[in-house]
């Protein structure tokens, strides 16, 4: 075996040396680094900690449940296994219950966090967009004010450049 | 722009001809949740100063000679990401 048996990906590389791994820390990394408008001011201390807890929310209630979805659903069919049901139906159940809660919660405030667009919104679209893709958008869409979030998620200007740039068929970079 | 570069030996061929080194490289790969979480993170950002290094996990790319992970750090991703990232690699692309 080598040293990581698993790999492990996104990693970024600095010049200097500096490495780092985790989907989330890296974002936050970059948000910080480079000013990015998308994390609270340090300064406010409330609005920092509700980042935070939008955060876990995210990590353990819905990327967990969901990440199992797009597992057993996508993935697998790529690797000619079937999808096993159970796990599929249970795990549907915990993001469904996910988005009753963060229903409420959407009622009261536009974003996530709070009332501001923050990288917690940004952590939810690549496996929402994978629940679309697995046929379950009906979690987000029978929702008004979590359907409302995801459209004000996906109208913004850089995410629908990017989104509808993956979309597109013959990319130069595809073989 | 942001460069893209589809595997880690293409990456080194072109480093070397560069003038001017990116502010970092990305390294991710086609169809991770995980990867697009951070490609967003940057387009929100309008962050374009870094390379995207697509590696194949279905060839194993992110597990041998790659200089650049850290050793031994007992931290792994998720299997469904790597799987899911592995399935988007070697599903058909062609339209």
């Amino acid at each position: 075996m080598k040293r990581h048996p698993w790999g492990k990906i996104p990693v970024i590389a600095f010049p200097d040396g500096f490495v780092l791994y985790e989907s989330r820390a890296i974002c936050k990394y970059l948000a910080r680094k480079y000013s990015f408008p998308l994390l609270p001011p340090d300064s406010d201390t409330e609005a920092a900690a509700l980042f935070d807890q939008a955060q876990s929310a995210e990590m353990l209630y819905f990327a967990e449940p969901a990440g199992r979805i797009a597992f057993e659903k996508f993935a697998k069919k790529f690797m000619g296994l079937p999808p096993d049901d159970a796990v599929v139906s249970a795990a549907l159940r915990s993001v469904e219950m996910f988005f009753d809660v963060a229903e409420r919660l959407l009622r009261q405030k536009d974003y996530m966090a709070g009332k501001d667009f923050t990288l917690v919104d940004i952590y939810y679209i690549p496996l929402i967009q994978r629940l679309f893709a697995c046929g379950y958008g009906d979690v987000i869409l029978s929702r008004k004010a979590v359907s409302a979030w995801w459209d004000r998620c996906m109208s913004r200007p850089a995410v629908h450049k990017m989104l509808a740039a993956d979309k597109a068929p013959a990319v130069a970079v595809h073989k | 722009m942001s460069k893209l570069i589809t595997n880690s030996r293409g990456f080194v061929s072109k480093q070397l001809h560069r003038s001017t080194m990116p502010a970092f490289t990305l390294y991710g790969s086609r169809g991770s949740t995980n990867t697009d979480r951070v490609r967003l993170t940057l387009a929100e950002g309008g962050f374009v100063d870094y390379e995207l290094v697509l590696l194949n996990l279905q060839k194993g790319e992110q597990k041998v000679s790659v200089p650049f992970l850290p050793k031994d750090e007992g931290v792994y991703p998720r299997a469904s990401e790597l799987y899911v990232a592995d399935a988007a690699a070697t599903s058909p692309k062609k339209t």
